[in-house]
């Protein structure tokens, strides 16, 4: 897919060239969004937010429910008034709490795909496609040259004569994008679309949405509490927590070099372990002082001082079980095997160490596997096992 | 004090902007739902005022005269010739009647709901006798089957007894007795009774029941340690809407109480408006301080039962429960059913045909003679009963209308708004439902037939009479339908560049449509049945159906008020049938499947 090929594309889907130049799609700053519970007190759902999307870029709000990703997501889309903050969309000023500015959904022309589809029963699917044209008073020729070309790229074109009833879940989702394209300037938002669709399908769609999102160009604002999926779709990810971003990074910085213990534990699977630091080495290296005894492991935050109450945690897949002759002399402990449980590609091994609690051991199948019942020892390299703030 | 801040917040704010834009107005935060959501207020709040202001003035009519703060209506309504009495036989009329309806209905629904002895097709249409055959041309049926002279069932009763050798002159039974008018009240209070206990038998968890049932318990014990106690809201709901309906029920005292010299409150209310010359609103609006007080107590009590009950609500919902097994009683109450059906319904609609058929009612009837044409050239060669056809038939359709759209708008906005000032409307909108329709109808009599307005005698205040009247009733058919139309269904609209009215027209409306047309149908046959109001409204100028026929029958035209009701009758069956067509066939689109049907 070239360049040209993209631009005129895009040229062809959304209403103007907005979406498609240089600049940010979105600009978020200082959102806040309060709720009122019943005894009148005022519980932050989204508390301080700002984030910059650029054109074409496509960025995943990851969190579990309660976090606020809805919260923000809806306020984006002006469904939803923040309290305070200012939201850009394409450079043109839709909220701000300062200037006393709301402008409502109608006028933010995004493209907006819901949890359920949100497909209106009552019309066919070109109907509901052109919708978004139709009340902008697009004239009818334009619509249908327009209507036909996003449902050819989303793959219905032949159902335009079909109720909504009658399709599938998946049909159903790509009709969905299709209007949301046609509604938007360049800017989509995605409210865990994909939460109502089985898993095989969920897979093929998932590789659709980005297979369009990169041959279209839109920018994309996606909510989701699966991580799989943010890693699979996203530029960013944006992890939020309490209405706050703990972290937006790459998917591949957020699972590695995860910002905090919260973010740490909340991407993959984790062996935890709570302790003080005792000394800080060269290389933000640092000992740390734990139940399962002395650990040597790497800073997770910078910002992390001797006698601090941290905790040290290390993935599975990059823990090590050791037969009971090797030694490494450093990391290890007595690791007594209590089951091993296969994962399709994996095989994950669950045993109990000293201090760790319930420790997992990650291997690929094919890998040498220990014996079950050997007596071995469980191996955490220094450069994984990471200390974050309690 | 805020404005100020806001403003002085936004100088400071554009102050280091480099220049100041102009902002178009409709991106101002007060107004971001757009037209139609100012729009949609400004109904709420008008109607919402309307009741309001008949309210106040109601109430201010009590306290003062001319301006000045005076009592003199209280006294005036305590000196009332009478007034014990009228209220002694209200009270008793209304509480025997409750009494016999309460079992009389709990036992329609128990049978329906829980035995082999339900009849499906009349699950749905049982409660509806009373609405389609409209009260006072039942109980005009009932005087002619009953007259203790003319009456046809007292006639083939003493054929009958004259086999015997036993020569009666009149009776043996007699309509215009005690007896007559407390078994009427009590048929047109069952449907209250059968509904809400048959909600209750549906909602409660029927395992309680099989699970005394298997402890040992016999059907009676069960039913009395178990069924009842679980049912007593559901019993309370019942009787604080018999309460509502039994104190301004007019069609059976007006029909039966004249003759039997039996008054009561609601018959009072209305003569003082309408049949007295010079009308006497002012004790009538005392009187209906009674009725208040009535509705007023029912409310205390009901909410009370509600509150000591909580835990009757516990339990899961459809579950499915065996049948309970009748054996030779399954006839029986099967009969019973069927007997309520022939007595509020058949044999009065018989009735009515026979003299509108014969022309004129006596006991002899020629059957030779019986003219078909007669069944609806008796209403339609009399002008005034044509008229009132014609009135009732155009209130209905246009006040269902208004009433239907208001509220569809009105409950809309509702969900979107959830601002404390929807909720409030709301709850005001919703208040003539608590009220009684006399008193409605007393407060437009006071409120618009006067200056300012001077509305009296027209067809404006009937219509604006019925909409405020039943729009509680409209706002419940619209919030169901409202309910069922997914939020995001809107919220899609919205995003894809839709203002509210274009959403309001191409999206929500359509998808409630089935709703909304079944609870049309069931506005059109209450408006057209609509009596207690529109006799004090409407006089003579204007005259309604139920007015007419009672007019009719007091200067003894019976069989054009027989013609009359019975077009009403057929009237009635085809709306309520065809709306209850109508939601079934798209009403099954929506839901998906077979939504091609909307093409329609």
């Amino acid at each position: 897919m070239n360049m040209l090929d993209a631009e005129t594309r895009a040229a062809r889907v959304f209403s103007s060239n907005k979406g498609t130049g240089t600049g940010d799609a979105l600009k978020l700053r200082g959102i806040q969004k309060y709720f009122k519970r019943r005894d009148g007190t005022r519980v932050p759902a989204v508390d301080g937010i700002d984030l910059c999307v650029a054109q074409g870029e496509f960025v995943v709000l990851l969190g579990p429910s309660g976090c606020g990703k809805t919260t923000l997501l809806r306020c984006i889309a002006g469904l939803e008034s923040p309290d305070q903050g200012v939201i850009t969309i394409h450079g043109e000023e839709h909220y701000s709490s300062a200037d006393n500015v709301d402008s409502s959904p109608d006028r933010r022309k995004l493209g907006m795909v819901f949890q359920s589809y949100a497909l209106w029963p009552h019309m066919k699917v070109f109907t509901n496609v052109a919708y978004p044209l139709q009340v902008k008073k697009v004239p009818r020729a334009e619509i249908r040259e327009r209507v036909m070309n996003v449902m050819r790229t989303v793959g219905v074109e032949d159902l335009a004569e079909q109720f909504p009833g009658q399709l599938s879940g998946g049909q159903q989702q790509r009709v969905a994008l299709a209007r949301a394209l046609v509604s938007s300037d360049g800017l989509l938002l995605f409210d865990e679309p994909l939460s109502n669709v089985d898993a095989k399908v969920r897979e093929q769609l998932r590789f659709e949405i980005r297979r369009m999102q990169q041959q279209i160009g839109f920018a994309a604002i996606y909510v989701t509490h699966d991580q799989d999926e943010a890693m699979e779709l996203a530029d960013r990810i944006a992890v939020l927590n309490k209405g706050r971003v703990a972290q937006l990074d790459s998917p591949q910085n957020i699972y590695d070099k995860p910002a905090d213990r919260y973010v740490a534990k909340f991407i993959g699977a984790a062996n935890e372990v709570m302790g003080r630091i005792v000394t800080l080495g060269p290389g933000g290296s640092a000992t740390v002082s734990t139940d399962a005894g002395p650990i040597t492991g790497v800073l997770g935050q910078d910002d992390l001082a001797v006698g601090e109450e941290v905790s040290v945690i290390a993935r599975p897949e990059k823990c090590r079980l050791l037969s009971a002759t090797t030694s490494t002399g450093i990391n290890e402990w007595a690791f007594e095997q209590a089951t091993s449980l296969f994962v399709g590609a994996n095989r994950r091994v669950v045993g109990r160490a000293v201090g760790w609690g319930n420790a997992q051991v990650q291997f690929s199948s094919r890998e040498e596997q220990p014996v079950l019942g050997t007596s071995m020892r469980l191996h955490v390299p220094v450069e994984f096992a990471r200390i974050y703030r309690k | 004090m805020k404005e100020a801040q806001r403003a002085q917040g936004q100088e400071r704010d554009r102050g280091d902007a480099p220049a100041p834009t102009l902002r178009p107005f409709v991106n101002l935060r007060a107004f971001r739902g757009g037209w139609f959501n100012v729009i949609s207020g400004t109904i709420g709040t008008v109607f919402a005022a309307i009741v309001v202001y008949l309210v106040v003035r109601l109430a201010l009519r009590l306290f003062f005269n001319d301006g000045h703060f005076d009592t003199d209506v209280f006294a005036r309504v305590l000196a009332y010739r009478d007034l014990s009495t009228i209220l002694l036989n209200t009270v008793v009329i209304v509480t025997s009647s409750m009494i016999l309806a309460l079992v009389i209905g709990s036992l329609f629904a128990w049978l329906m709901e829980r035995t082999d002895a339900r009849i499906d097709w009349l699950a749905g249409l049982l409660p509806m006798f009373s609405m389609i055959l409209l009260p006072i041309a039942g109980a005009i049926g009932w005087v002619f089957l009953l007259a203790p002279q003319a009456g046809f069932i007292n006639g083939m009763l003493r054929a009958a007894l004259g086999w015997f050798g036993i020569a009666v002159a009149s009776g043996p039974l007699n309509i215009y007795s005690w007896p007559g008018i407390i078994l009427l009240y009590t048929a047109y209070m069952i449907p209250f009774a059968f509904l809400m206990v048959s909600t209750g038998l549906r909602n409660s968890d029927p395992s309680m029941e099989e699970a005394a049932r298997i402890s040992g318990a016999s059907l009676f014990q069960t039913l009395w340690q178990i069924t009842i106690p679980v049912l007593r809201p559901s019993l309370g709901a019942a009787a604080l809407y018999i309460i509502w309906f039994g104190f301004s029920f007019f069609s059976v005292p007006v029909v039966i109480g004249n003759e039997l010299r039996v008054r009561v409150l609601a018959v009072e209310i209305v003569r003082l408006v309408t049949f007295t010359y010079p009308s006497d609103v002012a004790v009538a609006i005392g009187l209906s301080v009674f009725l208040v007080i009535a509705l007023g107590t029912a409310w205390y009590f009901q909410g009370r039962i509600l509150r000591a009950n909580r835990h009757a609500s516990i339990g899961g919902k459809g579950q499915r429960t065996a049948t309970l097994r009748l054996g030779k009683l399954r006839v029986w109450g099967q009969t019973l059913l069927i007997v309520y059906a022939v007595l509020t319904f058949v044999l009065p609609l018989l009735a009515l045909i026979l003299v509108a058929l014969n022309g004129y009612w006596t006991i002899d009837i020629s059957w030779g003679e019986l003219n078909v044409a007669n069944l609806w050239m008796g209403a339609t060669e009399n002008r005034a009963a044509s008229r009132s056809l014609v009135n009732s038939f155009s209130l209905a359709v246009i006040g269902a209308t208004i009433a239907m759209l208001v509220a569809a708008i009105f409950s809309l906005y509702l969900r979107h708004a959830h601002s404390r000032w929807a909720l409030t409307l709301d709850g005001i909108i919703k208040l003539p439902s608590a009220l009684s329709a006399i008193v409605i109808g007393l407060g437009f009599v006071l409120a618009f037939a006067g200056p300012p307005f001077q509305l009296g005698n027209t067809y404006a205040i009937l219509l604006l009479c019925y909409v405020v009247l039943f729009l509680p009733q409209a706002t419940i058919s619209a919030d169901a339908a409202a309910a069922q139309v997914d939020k995001q269904l809107s919220e899609a609209s919205w995003v894809s560049g839709a203002r509210g009215g274009m959403t309001f027209l191409r999206i929500s409306l359509p998808l409630m449509v089935p709703g909304l047309i079944a609870g049309w149908g069931l506005l059109f046959v209450w408006m057209t049945g609509e009596l207690n109001a529109s006799i004090m409204v409407s006089g003579t100028r204007v005259p309604v159906i139920g007015f007419q026929i009672l007019q009719i029958f007091q200067t003894g035209g019976f069989a054009v008020l027989a013609s009359l009701a019975l077009i009403l009758t057929a009237i009635n069956v085809v709306v309520l049938s065809a709306a209850h067509v109508f939601e079934r066939r798209i009403g099954r689109g929506s839901s998906g499947r077979n939504a091609a049907l909307f093409r329609a």
